[in-house]
C-alpha cells in the first residue's frame, strides 16, 4: 500500500505550516512512525490474549522509542501522538484490507489460521474499510470533525488534549465529536 | 455536497439534539420545508445519535484485536528461482517454508519476516548488510545463501536447511554429561567468535537458534536477523532494540535499555545459555512477569549462583565443590550486569572454558581480585591509620600473589590450588561492604591484619598455606610494630578527624 496517499502532509488543520521542509519532516517522521507502530502491533498480536492492545499503549511505547531520533526530537509529543494516530489509522486500514482479501487465492500454501470469532473479526475488517471511507469524505466536508475522530478513535487522544492541539474548547470538540458520529454512522449504515 | 447544505445539516442537528425527542420532527418539517432531503438526513443522523451504538465508542482495542488477529497467508509459491514446498515451522518472527531450488535441486529453507516491513530507505541497507553475512563462512554456523524483501518490504532470507534440535533439547535426549555440554557449548562459541572477528554480532542467542544434528555438530542460525528487526532508521553507531522483540530470558541489560550492544552482548547471551547448559534452569524466572517486571529482573536483579541452582535440580551429576565454585565464576562473569566487567571477548570465555576442563585455576577469578585491589587502593589513598611504607608492603605482597596465581597455569595441579587457597584467603580480607563498593572505607590496616590472623588459624587443614600466610602477616606485623605504639599514642591526642600523614607521625616518631 503506497504510503504516500496518505501523506502525513495533509494533517493540515493543526499544521498551518506548509514550507516543504516542514512538509517532508512530516513525512519522515511518519514513515517512521508508521514502521514503529506496525511492529510494535504485529509483536503485541503475538503475545498473550491477556495483552490489549490499547492505541494509547502503544503510541507511548512508540514515541519511548522513537523519542532519541533525530526526525522525532523536533517534533512534541502531542504532534507526535497526532502523526501515530495517522499512522494507526492506515496499519489498521490495510491489515484489514489484507484480511478481506485473503480468502480469495493464495491457497496453495498450506497454512492458513484463522481466529475463531471468524464471524466478528470478518465484520469488523468490514467496519473499518467503510469507517476509513467515510472519515475521508468527512474529511473533505468537516477537516475539524475528522481529525478530531481520528485522534481520539485511532490515537486515543484525551478530549482535553484535542483542545489543545487545535485550540478549541472541549466543549466544541464534544458537540462535533457527537455530529461526526452521527453523520458516520449514517454514512456507514446507508453502504451496507 | 456543497458546505452551505453540510453546514445547514451541521445546525439543525445540534438544535434538533436541543429539544425533546417528541418535538423534533416537528422542528425539522418547520424549518425544512420543502427540502424532504434535507430532513431526511437530519432525521438518520438523530436516530444514529440516539441508538448509541457507534463503532466508534467501542474501543479500538477491540477492533485492531479483531483485525490484527487473524495470520493472512499471502498468495506467494514461487519465489524467485525457488519452489515452496511446505512449512517447516513459525517462529516469533515469520515463517520458514522449506523450499527447493528449481535449477539446482538442493532444499533450503526460507525465512520470511511478516510482520517485519522495511521503508524503501533501508531496503538498500539491508541487501548490502545481508551480502556480508552471506560471506560468513564456518562450519558451526548455518550458511545464509540469499535475502533481499518483497516489493511490499517484507524481508526474507534463504539459508542452508539445518535437520536438529535445539540444543538444549539434544543434551536433555541424550542425556549429556558437563564435559560434554561444556563441549557442546565451546562449538557454539567459537562460531560466535568467528563472527566476532567478522564484525558480525548475533543479538539473540539463545537454544532455539542452536541446533544440534545427529552426528553432534551445531548449527548456528539467524546472525544479523536480529539486527534487522530492530534497527531504525538511526545513525549507524546506535542500534535500539525492543523488548518484546527478544526473547527476554537471554537479553542483556543494555538490550533491555535500548543502550547500544556490543560483542559483550553476545558473551552475556552466552553465560545465560551456559548457566541454563549446566544447572538445568534459567538464571531468572520471568514466566509470570509483566515485560516491565522483566526489565527490572534483567536490569538490576542478581542471578542466583548456578552451583545453588544446580542442587534445586540435582539434574547434574555430582561435581565436587570446587569445580562448581569455577562454574559460578564462568557463569556469573559472562553474566555480570556491566558489559565491561564481563569477559572482554568470546575468546577469553573459551580459555577459561578450557581451563575449566583442564582442571586449572580460572582467569576470571585473577581478574575479580584485580578489581577488588584496584578499589581498595583508590578509596584507602587517604585511609585512617595507616602508613605509605604498611600500605605498600601490603600491596606489594598481595600483587606478588597475584602474579603467581597467573603464573599458576604453568603449575602443577597441587600447587595450583595451593595458590587459589591463598588467593581465596586474599579475597575474603577485601571483604566487608558490598562486592561493587569493595571494602569499607573506614576499614583500618591494623583491622585486616587482625581479620587475616583470624582467618589464617581457621585454616588448620591445610599447614603449607599456613605457614605462607603467617609468614606473610608476620611480615607485616613486624613492620607495623614500629608503629603500633605511636599510633596508640597519637589516637588519645588525635584531632576530629583523626588523620595522620606521614610526616606528622614521623615527627611524633622522632620527639
Amino acid at each position: 500500500m503506497p504510503l504516500r496517499n496518505l501523506k502525513a502532509s495533509a494533517l493540515q488543520p493543526c499544521d498551518p505550516d506548509k514550507s516543504p521542509e516542514k512538509r517532508q519532516a512530516l513525512d519522515d517522521l511518519f514513515s517512521l512512525t508508521y514502521e514503529e507502530l506496525r511492529r510494535l502491533a504485529s509483536s503485541v498480536k503475538r503475545g498473550d490474549r491477556s495483552n490489549t492492545l490499547s492505541p494509547t499503549a502503544l503510541v507511548n511505547e512508540a514515541w519511548l522509542k522513537l523519542a532519541g531520533s533525530p526526525g522525532v526530537a523536533a517534533a512534541s509529543p502531542l504532534h507526535f501522538k497526532r502523526v501515530a494516530a495517522r499512522a494507526m489509522r492506515q496499519l489498521l486500514v490495510e491489515a484489514a484490507r489484507r484480511r478481506n482479501s485473503g480468502k480469495r487465492g493464495g491457497a496453495e500454501l498450506p497454512l492458513i489460521t484463522f481466529d475463531e470469532s471468524l464471524h466478528t473479526a470478518l465484520a469488523t475488517s468490514r467496519d473499518l474499510l467503510g469507517l476509513n471511507a467515510a472519515l475521508d469524505e468527512l474529511a473533505d466536508l468537516e477537516p475539524r470533525q475528522a481529525t478530531i475522530v481520528e485522534s481520539r478513535f485511532f490515537g486515543g487522544f484525551e478530549t482535553a488534549e484535542i483542545a489543545e492541539l487545535l485550540r478549541i474548547s472541549e466543549a466544541t470538540i464534544l458537540r462535533d465529536w457527537r455530529a461526526a458520529k452521527a453523520w458516520l454512522g449514517h454514512r456507514l449504515s446507508k453502504a451496507s | 455536497m456543497d458546505s452551505t447544505r453540510w453546514q445547514r445539516i451541521q445546525s439543525l442537528f445540534h438544535d434538533a439534539t436541543e429539544l425533546p425527542p417528541s418535538q423534533r420532527q416537528s422542528f425539522l418539517n418547520a424549518a425544512c420545508g420543502a427540502d424532504v432531503e434535507l430532513a431526511s438526513e437530519v432525521i438518520a443522523m438523530l436516530e444514529q445519535d440516539s441508538a448509541g451504538n457507534s463503532m466508534l465508542d467501542r474501543k479500538l482495542a477491540d477492533v485492531a484485536r479483531h483485525t490484527l488477529a487473524v495470520r493472512c497467508e499471502f498468495p506467494l509459491r514461487d519465489f524467485g528461482p525457488y519452489r515452496i514446498l511446505g512449512v517447516l515451522g513459525e517462529g516469533g518472527m515469520g515463517v520458514v517454508y522449506l523450499a527447493e531450488r528449481g535449477d539446482l535441486g538442493n532444499q533450503v529453507a526460507i525465512k520470511v519476516l511478516r510482520d517485519a516491513w522495511l521503508s524503501p530507505s533501508r531496503r538498500e541497507r539491508f541487501a548490502r548488510e545481508q551480502r556480508t553475512l552471506a560471506q560468513l563462512n564456518h562450519p558451526s554456523i548455518a550458511q545464509l545463501y540469499d535475502a533481499d524483501t518483497l516489493p511490499d518490504g517484507t524481508p526474507w532470507f534463504v539459508m542452508e536447511r539445518v535437520d536438529g534440535v535445539a540444543l538444549t533439547e539434544y543434551c536433555r535426549q541424550h542425556q549429556c554429561s558437563l564435559e560434554e555440554r561444556l563441549q557442546l557449548f565451546r562449538s557454539v562459541s567459537e562460531a560466535v567468535q568467528y563472527a566476532h572477528s567478522n564484525a558480525v554480532i548475533h543479538r539473540d542467542l539463545k537454544p532455539s537458534n542452536i541446533l544440534v544434528k545427529t552426528d553432534g555438530t551445531i548449527r548456528l542460525l539467524d546472525f544479523g536477523i536480529a539486527k534487522q528487526i530492530e534497527a531504525l532508521d538511526v545513525p549507524v553507531d546506535q542500534t535500539r532494540t525492543g523488548l518484546r522483540l527478544m526473547t527476554p530470558a537471554y537479553a542483556s541489560p543494555e538490550q533491555i535499555r535500548g543502550d547500544r550492544v556490543g560483542i559483550q552482548t553476545d558473551v552475556y547471551s552466552l553465560g545465560v545459555i551456559l548457566y541454563e547448559l549446566l544447572t538445568g534452569q534459567l538464571p531468572f524466572d520471568l514466566s509470570n512477569l509483566t515485560p516491565a517486571e522483566a526489565a527490572t529482573v534483567i536490569t538490576e536483579h542478581e542471578p542466583g549462583k548456578p552451583s545453588i541452582a544446580a542442587k534445586r535440580t540435582a539434574a547434574k551429576a555430582p561435581v565436587d565443590n570446587a569445580a562448581w565454585s569455577d562454574i559460578d565464576v564462568l557463569c556469573l562473569t559472562a553474566m555480570h550486569k556491566e558489559p565491561q566487567r564481563r569477559y572482554s571477548s568470546v575468546e577469553t570465555l573459551i580459555r577459561d572454558v578450557d581451563h575449566f576442563l583442564a582442571g586449572e585455576p580460572l582467569e576470571a577469578r585473577a581478574d575479580a581480585l584485580g578489581y577488588r585491589i584496584g578499589k581498595f587502593v583508590r578509596r584507602n589513598r587517604r585511609s585512617v591509620i595507616t602508613t605509605a611504607v604498611v600500605f605498600a608492603t601490603v600491596v606489594g605482597l598481595i600483587v606478588f600473589f597475584t602474579l603467581r596465581l597467573t603464573r599458576a597455569r604453568n603449575m602443577a595441579q597441587a600447587e595450583a590450588a595451593h595458590t587459589q587457597r591463598i588467593q581465596q584467603f586474599m579475597m575474603n580480607l577485601f571483604q566487608g561492604g558490598d562486592e561493587a563498593a569493595g571494602p569499607a572505607t573506614d576499614m583500618k590496616v591494623i583491622t585486616m591484619m587482625d581479620r587475616g590472623v583470624q582467618q589464617a588459624q581457621a585454616l588448620n587443614t591445610d599447614p603449607r598455606v599456613q605457614a605462607d600466610l603467617y609468614e606473610t602477616l608476620g611480615g607485616i606485623y613486624r613492620k607495623l610494630g614500629n608503629w603500633i605504639a605511636l599510633i596508640r599514642c597519637c589516637n588519645k591526642r588525635s584531632t576530629g578527624a583523626g588523620y595522620y600523614s606521614v610526616k606528622t607521625a614521623a615527627r611524633w616518631r622522632k620527639a
